[in-house]
C-alpha cells in the first residue's frame, strides 16, 4: 500500500510547498513512482504530478494533500473532481461512491455526522483509508472502517494539522502524533470546526501485519506500536532456530536490519553491517517491474567483503516473496566473497497467498513458498539452512503489543488479541 | 454587605457565585459590559442589581460605586485594572479586591514581567528580548530559531505565535512567517498607546501548563489549588490558542502530573515574584494573582506569564470545590487582613470545566455571534453540575445572543475524573443553540485519554530538568560555540533596562 497525507493551515502566511516536499520524501519508501499533489485553487480543487514544490499557486491554499503511487494505480486510488479530491491508500472498488458521499459531506451543514452515516454503509466491505479535501478548505481523513491500514492525526502548535498513513511523516514535518485514529474513525476539519467522527467499523478489525512487518519506517508507530520494537522482538524469536553456532549475523538492509539486531541479541552472536546502499529510491520490494526490481537490488546491496569472507553467516531477512533478493544476495556472498557457511533466518511465517485487500501487491503465482517446500528452497537458495518464525512466534509478539493483525496472505485469518 | 463586581464573564459570573455563597447575608450589585444573563440573576436574587457600561471606565466606577456605597469591590478582569479602575476607586476610600493599575504591569506588559525575573534571578525565567523597531526585530528573529513571538502588550490571548522551529529543513518557511507575525504584531500594538516595546522574542519551551493561582493582601499569601487551562481550540490539541476551552484540577492541591515538590517551587517562585513586583512599582497588592506556568525541561516550573487577576475559566473549576465562605476571604485581602485565613477545599474532589464556543470562535467572531441560545439549567443543575453564562447577552425580545466568545462554562465535579469527565459532557449537552448554528466544545477535556497523556509529557519534561538540577544547568540553555568566535552565552540576550512609565 501507498501512502498519503493532508494538512489544513490555521493561519495564514504559510508556503505550504516545503512541506509537500519533505512530506513526499517521508513516504518515498513506500513504494510508487509518481508524486501527486491536490489543493485549492480559487474556487476548485486541483490535482497534479509533483516534483520539487513547482506550482506556484500552491502557496496561497490553506489545505493540501500529498500522495505517492503507483502510476498503473491512479484511476483506482485518486478521485479528482472540481468540489473535491479523494485519495486512498490502495486501490478500492468503492472510489466513486465513497467520492460522492464525501462530496454531499462538504456542503452538508452537519458534514461530521452524515460522513458518520453514511460511511457505515459500507460495514460489510473493506474500505481503504482515505483523505479529501476541498474548496472551501475542508478537510477529512478516514481510517479504512477494517482497521487494515493506519492513520495518525499531528499537530503543529497553533498552526497546523497533518494527517498521515505514515506517522513518521508528521514527525518530519515538526507536529506531535496526537491520535491514531481507529478503524471506522474520521476526522473533519475546517478552521472553524475540527471534529472527531465515527462510523461503523467492520465486525472483523485487523491491521495488515504487513504494515508492521515491512511497509512503515522503523521510526513509524502504527496503532501506538513502535515497528522498530516490533521487529526487533520479532527477531528475538527467531533465535530459538538457530541450530548451530554462526560467526556473525547480518540483516539484509533496511527492513531486514532490526530483526537481525534481535536475533544478535537473543543468541549472544556479534551483528555486523553488511552492506551499502548506492540507490536511494523506495524499497526493493515495492518496486514495479522484475527488471527494475533486480537493478535496485543489486544497487542495494553492495557487501563489504572483510565481514563475510571465509565466516559463518546469518543473513536475516522480514520475508520472503519470489527468493529473489536472497537468490542474489546468496550467490554475492558464495561465489564472489566466499563465505563458509550460509544460513537463511526469515523474520514471518511463509507467504502463501494473495493480499484480497489489494493492501500488498502479491502475484500468487510467484510466491516461492506457496510451490516449494523447504528443502527446494534451501537448494534454489544455494543455502545451508533456512528458517521460518511460526505462527505461534507472530501470535506472541502480537499478543504482547496488544495488536490483532491480518495475517491473509501467510494463511491465517488473524494473530494477536482475540484472534 | 453590599458588594459591587466589574467585570462581564464567565470568570465573574464564578465570583458573583462565591460571593453570594457567603454566609453573610450579601446585596451583589454588577458592573458588566453586557447584560450578562448569569450576573443578572445572581445580582436581582440578592436585590442587587447590573449595570451595563463600560468596565474599563474609571469614571462609570466610581459613579456606580458612589451611587451604591459597597462595603467591597471586587475588580473581575485585567483591562480596568490596566485602565485604573482600581486606583480611582480607592483614592475615593473604597475597599477593592484587585491589582491597582501599577501591580497590573505584571500582566499588561509581557517585557516588565521578563525584567522582573530577570533583574531579581527568580527561577523559571526564559531568555527574550523585546523591540520597539519593527527592523530590528524583523532582522533579529532572521536568526533566532526557535522562539516565540509575543506582541509586548497583553492584547486579549490574540497575537502570541508559537513557531517550533526545530528543523532546519523547513526553516525558510519559519522565517517568513515569524517576519510576518512580528510585522502584524506592530500594527496590531500601534493601536494601543499604553506600552513602548512592541515585540517580545522569546524561547521556546515545551511541556505541560498548569496555572497556579493565589490571593494576596500584598504581604500573606493564599494558594489556590493548580488547575490546567487548555488553550487549544480544538479537540486534541490542535487549533488555534483561545481564552482557555476548559480544565481541570484536583485532586488535592496538585494535578495528576505535577508532583508536590514541583509544587512547592511553583509558590516559592510566585511569592518572589510578588515580593519583588511590589518593592519594583511602590504599591501593594491587593487582589488576585496567577502564575501561568509550564513543566519544562529547563527549569521544571517556569512562568509563561502571570495574571493579576483570577483566571477566566481556572476559577471556575475551583467553584465546586470550596469550601471556605470566599467572600470573606476577598474582603479581608482587601482589608489587609489576610494574616491567619485559611481556605479550605474538598480535598478528594476534582474539578472539570467545559467552555461551549459557536462555531467560528476565536478568530471568524463575526460569524460566531448574534445566535440565540439556551442552555436547560435544570438539567444541568440534575447533574449536580453549575452553568456560568460567559460571553452571552439578554436582549430586549427576553432572549440570549452569543457574542462571539466562549458562550458558556459547564462546571463539574465528583471524586474521581472519570465521573467529573461523564457529567461535564452530559451537562455540555444539553446547551443548544436555536438557529442551528454549531456551538462546540472540547469533548477530550478531563478525559482518562487526555490525562495520560500529559503525565507522559510531564514524565518526559521531568526527566530532562532532573537531568540538568543533576549537572547543575538548570534554566542554563543556549551556550553557543561559534567558530572563529568562542563561546557565546545567550543569543537572545535579555534586556537590561525597563523604562517603566510610572
Ligand atoms: N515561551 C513559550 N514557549 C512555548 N509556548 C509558549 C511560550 N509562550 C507562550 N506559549 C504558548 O502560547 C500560549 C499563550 O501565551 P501567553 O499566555 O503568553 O499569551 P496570552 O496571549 O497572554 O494568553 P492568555 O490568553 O493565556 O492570556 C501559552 O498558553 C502557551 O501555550
Amino acid at each position: 500500500m501507498t501512502g498519503f497525507f493532508s494538512i489544513l493551515f490555521f493561519e495564514s502566511g504559510w508556503d505550504v510547498r516545503s512541506f509537500l516536499d519533505y512530506g513526499l520524501s517521508a513516504l518515498k519508501h513506500r513504494g510508487g513512482s509518481l508524486n501527486l499533489v491536490c489543493w485549492r485553487q480559487n474556487d476548485r480543487v486541483a490535482c497534479e504530478k509533483y516534483e520539487n514544490s513547482e506550482p506556484q499557486n500552491l502557496s496561497h491554499s490553506g489545505v493540501a494533500l500529498a500522495t505517492r503511487v503507483d502510476s498503473r494505480k491512479v484511476s483506482e486510488q485518486v478521485v479528482s473532481r472540481d468540489r473535491l479530491a479523494l485519495v486512498f491508500d490502495r486501490p478500492s472498488k468503492y472510489s466513486d461512491e465513497v467520492a460522492d458521499i464525501v462530496e454531499k459531506a462538504f456542503t452538508s451543514t452537519k458534514p461530521y455526522e452524515d460522513l458518520a452515516k453514511h460511511l457505515s454503509v459500507f460495514r460489510d466491505v473493506d474500505i481503504p483509508t482515505f483523505t479529501a479535501i476541498s474548496p472551501r478548505e475542508e478537510v477529512v481523513v478516514w481510517r479504512s472502517n477494517t482497521g487494515l491500514t493506519p492513520l495518525a492525526i499531528g499537530g503543529y502548535g497553533f498552526d497546523m494539522v497533518v494527517a498521515s498513513t505514515e506517522s513518521s511523516v508528521i514527525e518530519v514535518l515538526d507536529a506531535d502524533i496526537r491520535k491514531h485514529l481507529l478503524p471506522g474513525e474520521g476526522l473533519y476539519l475546517t478552521r472553524k470546526r475540527v471534529k472527531l467522527f465515527n462510523s461503523e467499523p467492520s465486525s472483523k478489525c485487523r491491521l495488515c501485519l504487513f504494515e508492521l512487518l515491512y511497509t512503515a519506517r522503523h521510526d513509524s508507530i502504527v496503532d501506538g506500536v513502535c515497528a522498530y520494537e516490533f521487529r526487533k522482538k520479532l527477531g528475538e524469536k527467531l533465535g530459538k532456530y538457530l541450530e548451530s553456532r554462526v560467526d556473525v549475523v547480518i540483516g539484509v538492509p533496511e527492513t531486514a536490519l532490526p530483526y537481525a539486531v534481535g536475533l544478535s541479541h537473543s543468541t549472544g552472536t556479534p551483528l555486523e553491517f553488511g552492506f551499502v546502499n548506492t540507490a536511494r529510491e523506495a524499497r526493493s520490494m515495492l518496486r514495479e517491474g522484475v527488471r527494475d526490481k533486480l537493478i535496485a537490488v543489486h544497487l542495494k546491496l553492495n557487501p563489504i567483503r572483510r565481514v563475510f569472507e571465509g565466516k559463518s553467516v546469518a543473513i536475516v531477512d522480514d520475508s520472503m516473496v519470489t527468493g529473489s533478493t536472497l537468490k542474489t544476495v546468496a550467490q554475492l556472498l558464495r561465489y564472489r566473497i566466499g563465505v563458509r557457511e550460509l544460513h537463511v533466518f526469515i523474520a514471518s511465517p511463509k507467504l502463501v497467498d494473495t493480499c484480497p485487500y489489494d493492501v500488498v501487491a502479491l502475484d500468487p503465482g510467484t510466491l516461492i513458498s506457496a510451490y516449494l517446500d523447504d528443502s527446494s528452497i534451501e537448494k534454489y537458495l544455494d543455502v545451508d539452512s533456512l528458517h521460518w518464525l511460526r505462527d505461534e512466534d507472530i501470535d506472541s509478539v502480537a499478543d504482547f503489543f496488544r495488536v490483532r493483525l491480518c495475517a491473509t496472505c501467510f494463511g491465517r485469518d488473524a494473530v494477536g488479541e482475540s484472534r | 454587605m453590599k458588594v459591587l463586581l466589574v467585570g462581564s464573564g464567565g470568570r465573574e459570573h464564578a465570583l458573583a457565585k462565591l460571593i453570594t455563597s457567603s454566609q453573610a447575608s450579601v446585596k451583589l450589585y454588577v458592573l458588566s459590559d453586557y447584560v450578562n444573563p448569569g450576573l443578572a440573576r445572581e445580582s436581582e436574587i440578592t436585590g442587587g442589581k447590573l449595570f451595563a457600561a463600560a468596565t474599563t471606565s474609571p469614571e462609570n466606577a466610581v459613579k456606580i460605586a458612589e451611587l451604591v456605597s459597597p462595603d467591597l469591590v471586587v475588580v473581575g478582569p485585567e483591562e480596568p485594572q490596566f485602565h485604573g479602575v482600581v486606583d480611582c476607586l480607592k483614592e475615593r476610600g473604597f475597599h477593592v479586591f484587585g491589582a491597582s493599575r501599577r501591580c497590573s504591569s505584571i500582566e499588561r506588559s509581557k517585557v516588565f514581567a521578563r525584567y522582573l525575573m530577570w533583574k531579581y534571578n527568580i527561577p523559571g525565567r526564559l531568555y527574550y528580548i523585546a523591540f520597539k523597531s519593527l527592523e530590528e526585530a524583523r532582522e533579529f528573529a532572521k536568526y533566532a530559531g526557535d522562539v516565540v513571538v509575543k506582541p509586548a502588550r497583553q492584547v486579549g490571548g490574540k497575537g502570541v505565535r508559537v513557531i517550533k522551529d526545530t528543523k532546519a529543513f523547513l526553516s525558510e518557511v519559519r522565517h517568513q512567517v515569524k517576519s510576518e507575525s512580528i510585522a502584524k504584531t506592530f500594527e496590531e500594538i500601534n493601536k494601543y498607546r499604553d506600552i513602548d516595546y512592541v515585540v517580545l522574542v522569546e524561547q521556546r519551551v515545551e511541556g505541560v501548563e498548569y496555572t497556579a493561582q493565589v490571593i494576596t493582601d500584598g504581604s500573606s499569601i493564599l494558594p489556590l489549588p493548580l488547575v490546567q487551562d487548555y488553550p487549544h481550540a480544538y479537540e486534541l490539541d490542535l487549533g488555534y490558542e483561545t481564552g482557555g476551552m476548559g480544565c481541570i484540577s484536583g485532586p488535592e492541591h496538585l494535578l495528576p502530573f505535577i508532583t508536590h515538590e514541583e509544587y512547592e517551587t511553583t509558590q516559592k517562585i510566585v511569592k518572589e515574584v510578588l515580593e519583588k513586583l511590589q518593592e519594583e512599582v511602590r504599591d501593594r497588592y491587593t487582589g488576585a494573582f496567577a502564575g501561568q506556568m509550564m513543566l519544562t525541561g529547563l527549569w521544571g516550573p517556569t512562568v509563561i506569564e502571570y495574571y493579576s487577576r483570577f483566571g477566566d475559566p481556572e476559577i471556575s473549576c475551583l467553584l465546586p470545590r470550596i469550601e471556605s465562605d470566599f467572600l470573606e476571604v476577598f474582603d479581608r485581602a482587601a482589608r489587609g487582613a489576610l494574616s491567619g485565613v485559611k481556605i479550605d477545599f474538598s480535598e478528594e474532589a476534582v474539578g472539570v470545566v467545559k467552555a461551549v464556543a459557536p462555531a467560528g470562535y476565536p478568530v471568524f467572531k463575526d460569524e460566531a455571534q448574534g445566535h440565540p441560545v439556551v442552555a436547560d439549567v435544570e438539567r444541568i443543575r440534575s447533574l449536580g453540575c453549575e452553568l456560568l453564562y460567559a460571553s452571552v447577552e439578554l436582549r430586549s425580545d427576553g432572549r440570549m445572543y452569543t457574542r462571539g466568545s466562549r458562550a458558556f462554562e459547564v462546571v463539574c465535579s465528583a471524586d474521581s475524573y472519570e465521573e467529573a469527565y461523564r457529567l461535564s459532557e452530559m451537562a455540555a449537552s444539553y446547551i443548544t443553540s436555536l438557529d442551528g448554528w454549531p456551538l462546540y466544545h472540547r469533548g477530550d477535556i478531563g478525559s482518562g485519554r487526555l490525562i495520560d497523556e500529559r503525565v507522559r509529557e510531564a514524565e518526559r519534561v521531568r526527566r530532562v530538568y532532573r537531568s540538568k538540577q543533576f549537572r547543575g544547568t538548570l534554566g542554563e540553555f543556549f551556550t553557543v560555540w561559534l567558530p572563529g568566535r568562542g563561546v557565546v552565552e545567550n543569543p537572545l540576550l535579555s534586556p537590561l533596562g525597563w523604562e517603566h512609565e510610572d
